[in-house]
């Protein structure tokens, strides 16, 4: 079979009353039914062709948009008649017309609208107006279907059936519509994307990425791990190679001197006195508190208090720590223990305490999804400022350590009693940590005002569900791939455009086989460097994936790849070993962050320079 | 774009699930907790499954599935939920085996289910729905928050439909702490008779409620989902009358549009005075939920069920409001202790 490369050298989606040409919206008209938007897109672009009025919806809508494809796009002379060929696909046939003349029977038959009661008339239509006399084919699958149409337009071209295609999907049924239609040629004219299924998917979902598709920079940056009690801090200690685990020194527990944890090297009182805050309450509270302020001083944007300004942030115990203690009592008698401890339990008494410290009212919110919480967080809270709810986002997460959550993973086996050794073949499990990381998302707006330089962008994301079980990964990293993958859709990038993947790396056999397994998936062959920042800070929880992104964004603007750790034999399902050095004067362009949790919950992020 | 809720199912301490029918007996709870009327949830889950789950999953996972197949839509494109306290079941029972056991030998369920977004998670397990999955834990407004997210994501156009969810569930503990705390009512009282007299306290209550919201139009559509603000800490009754009018503003509405407004009152002086000096709403058909299902931090959700099916029928149980009306749009004011504030705009299709 022949291997030959393709090109998609011109593009054009109609949907949503808008039309994209090579991504770009080119034309929008509202508050329109089908048929008067269709009119509205002939007269915009000054076609002028009779036939077009006495077409049905289908054919209409196909032929602006070949219109629109082959215009400036298409060197006509180039071919002969009988070399362009066409192959389109739909899910509903033909059916919006075969409806309209089912009704129009009833009175008297249209033959006008009866030769429209075939789907593969646009076909026709198309190839009348330009003359193309190709091999043509029309396919009915209930979703468009990138791989099959690449495979059939390939073969058909590779094999010299035709010199040029035109491909893609058009569908009408009463007011719902999508045409996308694809120009294939043989030769690359500049920087035209390869003709593969990847890009035809990215193409064919233009029209939901555009809706929205305001970018969000990253203008600030804090965070609190056993590494270090800012970023200046944990940089350091990721060029010394020094790790944050250690004996269990804060918590009163069986386990002491058993399990080693990554404790933040401050205690409660110690941690008080730098926030202001009482020393009674939860830990999580304090670590959330100096990273959530190291980002805004960092950011500092001015006159803030007129703009629109969020904390989404993340944990995953609230004020587990302070219940601990009240339960002891609580169960002995339930009249016993003080109220004070078990006030703040809830996830969200975090959050709002911190909030009301930093003096953000506009818009606050917790989100817990296990692990992956605050990598949740961060795009959402992107998507806020997408969607125009706010200017600015203080996003991230938080988590202290708590027996709660020792006790937890260790009823699960899955702690390792020595330091732990992400994707090592001999891993046996996670070592704790606690921590905080928060970023400050930004809209372009808000950007032209900043003084300092921007970090860079958040430019892809994705949650997906690997439905597998509430706390195993599925052998194949389902979830791991779709959330990879779904970022690069989001991010409009390829696998070898990542300089970086940050793994989530926790040091289970589980998770590291199912995201090692994913990876391999998804990148081939072309790996690039990875490691896993848990052997330096311990899973953080809550707090994992927004210490990660802060890492993800420091490798970005330094120029880093961070070493994993005490990595000794590669694993043997995976082709691929992690970074074990610090590097610097890396040209790190773009980075993925991943986050998986309880639940199946899996989420990538993908940050970029600008 | 336009927002329309498809379906509603409701775990509630009144016959609300399955079909039930809409508030056709209510029923009368002398106390200060209601607890939900339990589903039969052999339907919906394997039994073997039943015994290992905690009462929240259940009726989370019940109310979705009910409400999925109402809806008719077997693959959801994203599954968010709402919770201010989550599996408190399951966390105080880890917590007390942690105490008691002295952290030996401590079997691990409670722990694995005890995240907040088991319920999102189980119901997306049970579907294999590998779409978007999320939860919200930010008390008074958990489910609120669910609801921005969900519609950010028709807008973005990364989902179609969304089942969207506020569960919370009222454990023995919880209510100990929380009447300690001074929440509810020092004497049992009928929740029927909630607001005959006022007083300090309220009743507990707990339930699952969820919602199937779709961007297209359908004549087997509830209602139009119109939009929904959250404010915090509001500093006076100016400030909350300023919201109101800024938020129907934005939906082009006016006061005197709005056929029923239902707030959160729930027989606590202290909460009850925040919604009698709304001066908007003198003069104006109110109704209220909170003593069908007590007051709990996504009751909200509640509300939304209750003014769903409320335009569906165009019709207000008695045991809502008085007045005889046939409601085409209804504001949901709801404050969970003066802090979190939110409002929701429905209408009929």
């Amino acid at each position: 079979m022949s291997t030959k490369s393709n090109y998609i050298t011109s593009n054009c989606v109609i949907s949503n009353n808008s039309v994209y040409k090579n991504g770009r919206i080119v034309f929008e008209n509202n508050n329109t039914d089908l048929p008067a938007f269709l009119l509205s897109v002939y007269q915009h672009f000054e076609l002028s062709y009779p036939r077009f009025y006495k077409m049905d919806n289908l054919s209409k809508l196909a032929w602006l948009t070949s219109e629109i494809l082959l215009k400036d796009d298409f060197q006509k002379e180039k071919y002969q008649p009988e070399d362009v060929g066409l192959i389109l696909s739909n899910a509903n046939a033909s059916l919006d017309s075969d409806q309209k003349y089912l009704k129009s029977v009833a009175d008297i038959p249209s033959p006008a609208l009866f030769v429209y009661t075939l789907p593969n008339i646009m076909i026709g239509e198309i190839c009348i107006r330009n003359n193309f006399k190709g091999e043509d084919a029309f396919f009915v699958t209930e979703h468009f279907d990138a791989v099959f149409i690449k495979q059939y337009a390939s073969s058909l071209l590779n094999n010299n059936v035709m010199q040029a295609c035109i491909c893609g999907w058009v569908d009408v049924i009463d007011e719902e519509y999508k045409s996308a239609l694809f120009l294939i040629e043989k030769e690359e004219i500049s920087n035209t994307p390869f003709f593969n299924a990847d890009n035809m998917t990215q193409i064919f979902e233009c029209d939901k990425i555009n809706k929205t598709d305001t970018p969000v920079y990253i203008a600030g940056l804090g965070v609190i791990s056993a590494i270090g009690n800012n970023t200046a801090e944990c940089l350091v200690s990721f060029e010394k190679e020094k790790a944050g685990m250690g004996d269990i020194t804060m918590m009163n527990t069986v386990h002491k001197y058993e399990l080693p944890v990554a404790e933040v090297k401050l205690t409660n009182e110690e941690l008080a006195a730098k926030t202001g805050l009482s020393p009674d309450i939860s830990r999580t509270t304090f670590l959330s508190l100096i990273a959530a302020k190291e980002a805004l001083d960092d950011a500092a944007i001015p006159n803030l208090n007129s703009l629109r300004v969020g904390f989404v942030s993340a944990n995953t115990v609230g004020g587990m720590d302070k219940s601990e203690a009240f339960f002891v009592e609580f169960i002995k008698d339930k009249s016993k223990g003080k109220l004070k401890k078990v006030f703040d339990h809830e996830c969200g008494s975090v959050t709002e305490m911190v909030a009301d410290k930093l003096g953000i009212t506009d818009y606050i919110t917790t989100i817990s999804t296990a692990c992956s919480s605050s990598a949740n967080a961060i795009f959402y809270g992107a998507r806020l400022i997408k969607n125009g709810i706010l200017d600015v986002v203080v996003a991230g997460g938080a988590d202290a350590l708590t027996k709660f959550t020792l006790n937890g993973f260790n009823t699960l086996m899955i702690l390792d009693k020595e330091f732990c050794k992400p994707f090592d073949e001999n891993r046996q499990g996670l070592n704790l940590g606690e921590g905080a990381g928060y970023m400050i998302l930004v809209s372009a707006k808000v950007a032209k005002t900043l003084t300092k330089p921007l970090y860079a962008k958040l430019s892809g994301y994705n949650n997906s569900n690997d439905a597998y079980h509430q706390t195993a990964s599925s052998p194949d990293g389902t979830g791991s791939y779709l959330a990879m993958q779904g970022a690069l859709n989001k991010a409009g990038l390829t696998t070898t455009d990542i300089d970086y993947i940050n793994l989530h790396g926790t040091g289970t056999p589980n998770n590291d086989s199912a995201e090692g397994t994913a990876i391999k998936r998804l990148f081939e062959q072309d790996f690039p460097p990875m490691s896993s920042t848990k052997s330096f800070t311990g899973h953080t929880l809550g707090a994992s994936g927004g210490i990660e992104a802060v890492f993800s964004v420091l490798a970005i603007k330094h120029g880093l790849i961070y070493p994993n750790l005490r990595f000794e034999t590669p694993m043997n399902e995976v082709p691929f070993i992690p970074e074990t050095k610090f590097l610097k004067g890396q040209k790190i362009k773009n980075v993925m962050s991943n986050s998986f949790g309880f639940g199946g919950n899996c989420t990538s992020l993908i940050f970029s320079e600008i | 774009m336009k927002t329309y809720i498809r379906s509603a199912s409701s775990v509630s301490p009144q016959y609300t699930f399955g079909d039930a029918g809409f508030l056709e007996n209510i029923v009368e709870y002398t106390g200060t907790r209601l607890r939900v009327i339990e589903p039969d949830y052999k339907t919906f889950i394997d039994p073997k499954q039943i015994r290992r789950m905690s009462h929240i999953i259940k009726i989370g996972v019940a109310a979705g599935h009910d409400c999925l197949s109402k809806a008719k839509v077997t693959m959801p494109g994203a599954i968010i939920t709402g919770t201010a306290l989550g599996c408190i079941e399951d966390t105080v029972t880890f917590l007390t085996r942690i105490i008691e056991m002295q952290e030996e030998m401590l079997p691990p369920t409670a722990f694995i289910q005890s995240t907040h977004n088991t319920v999102a998670a189980q119901i997306a397990l049970m579907l294999k729905c590998h779409n978007y999955n999320n939860t919200f834990v930010h008390k008074g407004v958990s489910f609120e928050n669910a609801l921005i997210d969900s519609l950010m994501l028709l807008n973005e156009g990364e989902a179609d439909t969304v089942l969207v969810g506020g569960t919370d569930e009222m454990t023995d503990s919880s209510f100990t702490i929380l009447t300690r705390l001074g929440l509810y009512k020092r004497k049992p009282v009928s929740n029927l008779a909630l607001f005959a007299e006022e007083s300090k306290g309220t009743i507990g209550g707990e339930g699952a409620t969820f919602f199937l919201l779709s961007g297209k139009s359908s004549p087997d559509n509830l209602g139009e989902f119109n939009g929904l603000k959250t404010f915090y800490k509001p500093a006076d009754n100016a400030a909350i009358e300023k919201q109101i009018v800024a938020f129907l503003a934005t939906h082009a509405t006016q006061i005197d549009d709005i056929d029923l407004v239902i707030t959160g009152k729930n027989g606590d002086t202290k909460n009850d005075v925040v919604y009698e000096q709304v001066e908007l709403f003198a003069g104006r058909p109110q109704g209220h939920y909170k003593h069908l299902c007590g007051e709990y931090a996504t009751s909200s959700s509640f509300a939304l069920w209750l003014a769903a099916n409320c335009v569906k029928a165009e019709n207000v149980p008695d045991i809502v409001a008085q007045e005889n009306i046939q409601p085409k749009k209804v504001l949901i004011y709801n404050h969970y202790q003066n802090i979190y504030h939110s409002l929701m705009l429905i209408s009929a299709c």
